[in-house]
């Protein structure tokens, strides 16, 4: 059969490769060109606030005129889009699409996706599979991802129109979680090269492999006794069999969460090479993707307007929220700053400004990679707001807070702190509490995680295998931790949590 | 973006006179040399050759001296090395609706995506969907090919038919993980395009989504005026959806293996089936009975616009599609030809009923 009519995938283009000072201008270039700040004015995601403000689009003309621009948070996403109709909330763009955020943090969003957005993200997409598949290796992919109305679905759709677009055979094959065991027997007969996945049920795919294959093994041979399916179901009691022995992955492009923690088990379990990919609803678009040089995700300086809050004026902002923290744009961070990603998109049905993603990232680096690629390079932490982060899972502290406080039937929590680990490389709560009265220890532990189960993302990541149990560690007293600010942080993020195994 | 415009030639296809269609369906089947591409693919090779077959076709008559095949042939062949079957460059696959063994998975090819996307376009013009109008689709989950419905009409329209449309796509399996039924309330859709079963299941979501338990959907989405609906017979739940909706259901006839998307019209007699787009045969039940009673009985089909008004048989396709050809395909769709005269539309192709499929009449006749 061959690829006789498929194109190479094109190499890493001029505005991929030029230099860091051409990026940046490019990029506000673009911002004012696009009049991003101009239809922004008129949405109501923006217009009364700007209007408080005073801010006037057509004076922005550089990065320290965007920097007086009062800075978007989810919270005003979600007020604007609670009182807008969503006929009126992009009404100057063709709207093709909306799509649903998995509301972890609250209600569902529905983000509307305009024709130029869909666009844009199709004709992006090979600069994006470039960093990631060598020019002469096939396209063959398989992705399992979240149904409609989440983003990926239709994200995975337009993957699929740009390579034929692109003329570039691909294999493809959509599948979603639901259906992982279908999808996992597909790849293995498609011999797909590329798996487009969330990082954690890759990993559980991976771990589950050497029991179903040995599972299956018998059942063939109870099924039909020869000498083939014999040998098989002794062959699979002798060796281990892994997900690299079934599956023909090459490579893992990986989003949803950090890959970091799960890349090692990846590696060894499909012997494919991880690719940490940064997507969001609300910034779908934008590309934001590691290299085959694995140091860091390169942040496309022509999708977006990327700034950094650092650290520490985030703990200022704590001490003092009247007080609008001051952010710096990401190229002129300097290598090992840790703050708060904060991103200007262009879309064009629902564009983002100095929107406060309240994820925790690093810079890695400013100066070109080894790939060649010379936009600024990052690295995701995890959140730095209220929310909880077990991978997929996550879920307010606030609402554990509340499921913690119900605790009564076998004595009452005192104090507590939730640790954030791994087990190998699934994410593990382990709960430091102090309690509050006497009680009987095993009684009072079995009610804590019974209080904890009852968080449905939670008690299900568990069921499913997504999660390490939780612990409970009684503790005679909890001790300090605090941030720069001084308060108490209820959640610590432990090194094992990011390293994972 | 994309390089061409997809929607299908010649224009006004859909209307030719039916003599015209099938000399074009010849035209087709020959000048694209089908039979001669399909026999790059392992499905065929043994059947063909244990038949002495060489893969040439004088005329659409020939066609008949070829074996059928049938999804068993096509479950045997992807057991293993999936890629063999395809006999072009394979961009995607679409998988068939059934589950585990019995799941069929067909390569689909540029030309193959790009007739889909000139089918959608077809399709929006003969629904008559208003331009603007907000699409709410519910499809099964990937990789069904029914789950990419709405993303490639989206396409469709975007370079073919221009009508803007916009689209909430959700799922049978987020109800009730997801506010997505909530969120339909406060955008209002204009066409609802799901399977049948599911337009019902859902009516309750919505009505609880309302705050109005007992309220139907036509009360609280009284801007859905068309609904398409595919994946099994829409006439056993047309008076119910209608009643429930207040809209007009098209029936769409959609299948892996043969995505013709065919599409009943504003007339409502029986589903239009696109003759442009391959060469349709049945195989008359009196044919279906001999062979379940006589086992190894090849039973004999004839081209669908030449039975007569009212037969009932087993639909055979034989396409033209670029990845994989199907030749003499039994869809295992019980299927009623309705006529072949034109219609009060204006379209020319005939028209068939979809009764069901063929496996689950045969169980009740063997119950029965």
């Amino acid at each position: 059969m061959g690829v006789p009519e498929s194109l190479p995938l094109p190499a890493l283009d001029t505005a991929a490769s030029g230099p860091l000072p051409e990026l940046v201008s490019g990029c506000l270039d673009k911002l004012k060109d696009s009049r991003l700040l101009e239809r922004a004015s008129r949405s109501p995601v923006y217009r009364s606030r700007w209007q408080a403000t005073a801010v006037d689009p057509a004076r922005v003309q550089t990065y320290a005129d965007l920097a007086t621009i009062p800075f978007t948070t989810t919270g005003h996403i979600r007020a604007a889009l609670a009182e807008t109709a969503p006929a009126e909330l992009a009404a100057d763009a063709d709207v093709r699409l909306w799509v649903s955020t998995s509301g972890t943090t609250g209600r569902p969003k529905w983000i509307p996706v305009g024709e130029k957005d869909v666009v844009n993200i199709i004709d992006g997409i090979p600069r994006i599979m470039a960093m990631v598949v060598p020019p002469v290796d096939d396209l063959s992919f398989m992705s399992l991802s979240a149904p409609a109305p989440f983003v990926s679905e239709s994200w995975l759709y337009f993957s699929f129109f740009s390579y034929i677009q692109g003329r570039r055979p691909a294999n493809a094959a959509l599948f979603t979680l639901a259906e992982a065991n279908a999808a996992m027997t597909f790849a293995r007969k498609a011999g797909s090269h590329t798996l487009f996945a969330f990082p954690s049920i890759a990993a559980l795919i991976g771990e589950q492999v050497p029991l179903q294959a040995a599972a299956e093994a018998k059942k063939l041979f109870t099924g039909k006794k020869n000498l083939r399916h014999f040998l098989a179901m002794v062959a699979t009691r002798i060796i281990r069999v892994k997900a690299r022995h079934i599956f023909r992955f090459r490579r893992g492009m990986f989003a949803g969460e950090p890959v970091a923690p799960y890349a090692g088990a990846l590696r060894r379990s499909f012997n494919l090479e991880p690719f940490a990919a940064y997507a969001s609803t609300e910034s779908a678009h934008v590309a934001i993707i590691e290299c085959d040089r694995h140091q860091g995700m390169h942040v496309f300086l022509d999708t977006c307007l990327p700034e950094i809050i650092p650290e520490a004026e985030l703990e200022r902002e704590k001490e003092d929220p009247s007080r609008p923290p001051r952010a710096l744009p990401l190229w002129d961070a300097g290598p090992g700053l840790s703050g708060e990603l904060v991103l200007t998109t262009f879309a064009e049905a629902f564009p983002l400004v100095r929107f406060r993603t309240s994820d925790l990232v690093r810079v890695v680096s400013t100066d070109p990679c080894a790939c060649g690629c010379s936009h600024p390079r990052i690295t995701i932490l995890h959140r730095c707001d209220d929310i909880i982060n077990l991978g997929l899972i996550r879920f307010s502290i606030y609402l554990l807070k509340e499921k913690l406080e119900a605790v009564s039937n076998h004595g009452r929590i005192g104090q507590w702190r939730l640790r954030l680990t791994r087990e190998g490389v699934k994410p593990k709560m382990l709960l430091e509490v102090q309690p509050g009265s006497p009680g009987a220890e095993a009684a009072l532990r079995r009610e804590i995680l019974e209080r904890i189960d009852e968080i449905e993302g939670v008690r299900q990541a568990r069921e499913n295998g997504l999660i390490a149990e939780p612990e409970i560690l009684f503790v005679e007293t909890i001790r300090a931790a605090h941030g720069q600010s001084g308060k108490e942080r209820l959640v610590i993020y432990e090194p094992a949590y990011f390293a994972g195994n | 973006m994309w390089q061409r415009d997809v929607a299908l030639r010649p224009f006004g296809v859909e209307s030719l006179p039916l003599a015209d269609l099938v000399r074009l369906g010849e035209e087709r089947l020959i000048a694209g040399r089908v039979i001669e591409r399909a026999a790059g693919s392992s499905l065929y090779r043994a059947p063909w050759r244990r038949f002495w077959l060489r893969p040439r076709l004088r005329d659409r008559c020939d066609l008949q001296r070829f074996p059928f095949i049938s999804e068993t042939d096509l479950l045997r062949k992807q057991s293993r090395a999936l890629g063999r079957i395809a006999c072009a460059p394979v961009y995607g696959w679409a998988a068939t609706s059934s589950l585990g063994e019995s799941r069929k998975y067909i390569p689909v090819g540029k030309r193959d995506f790009e007739l889909t996307l000139g089918l959608l376009d077809r399709l929006a013009r003969v629904v008559k969907v208003k331009s603007k109008a907000v699409v709410l689709a519910v499809p099964p989950l990937a990789p069904r090919l029914a789950n990419a419905l709405p993303y490639c009409w989206m396409l469709a329209d975007m370079l073919a038919t221009g009508l803007k449309l916009e689209f909430i796509v959700a799922s049978m399996y987020m109800l009730g993980k997801n506010n997505w039924p909530e969120f339909a309330l406060r955008r209002q859709p204009d066409v609802l395009l799901c399977r049948p079963s599911d337009a019902l299941a859902m009516a309750e979501h919505f009505a609880r989504a309302a705050g109005q338990p007992g309220a139907k959907p036509r009360d609280i989405l009284p801007g859905i005026k068309t609904g398409i609906f595919f994946g099994e017979p829409l006439a056993p739940l047309r008076e119910a959806i209608h009643a429930a909706y207040g809209l007009e259901p098209f029936d769409l006839y959609l299948s892996a293996e043969h995505p013709g998307m065919s599409v009943d019209c504003p007339c409502h007699r029986g589903i239009h089936f696109w003759i442009d787009t391959c060469i349709a045969e049945i195989i008359p039940a009196t044919e279906l009975a001999r062979e379940q009673s006589e086992p190894g009985y090849i039973p004999g089909a004839s081209f669908l616009e030449t039975a007569p008004p009212g037969s009932q048989g087993e639909l055979v396709v034989t396409t033209f599609a670029e990845a994989l050809p199907l030749i003499r395909y039994r869809s295992g769709d019980l299927i009623r030809l309705v006529g072949c005269e034109p219609c009060g539309c204006g379209l020319t192709h005939p028209r068939i009923q979809v009764l069901g499929r063929l496996a689950d009449s045969k169980e009740a006749v063997n119950k029965s």
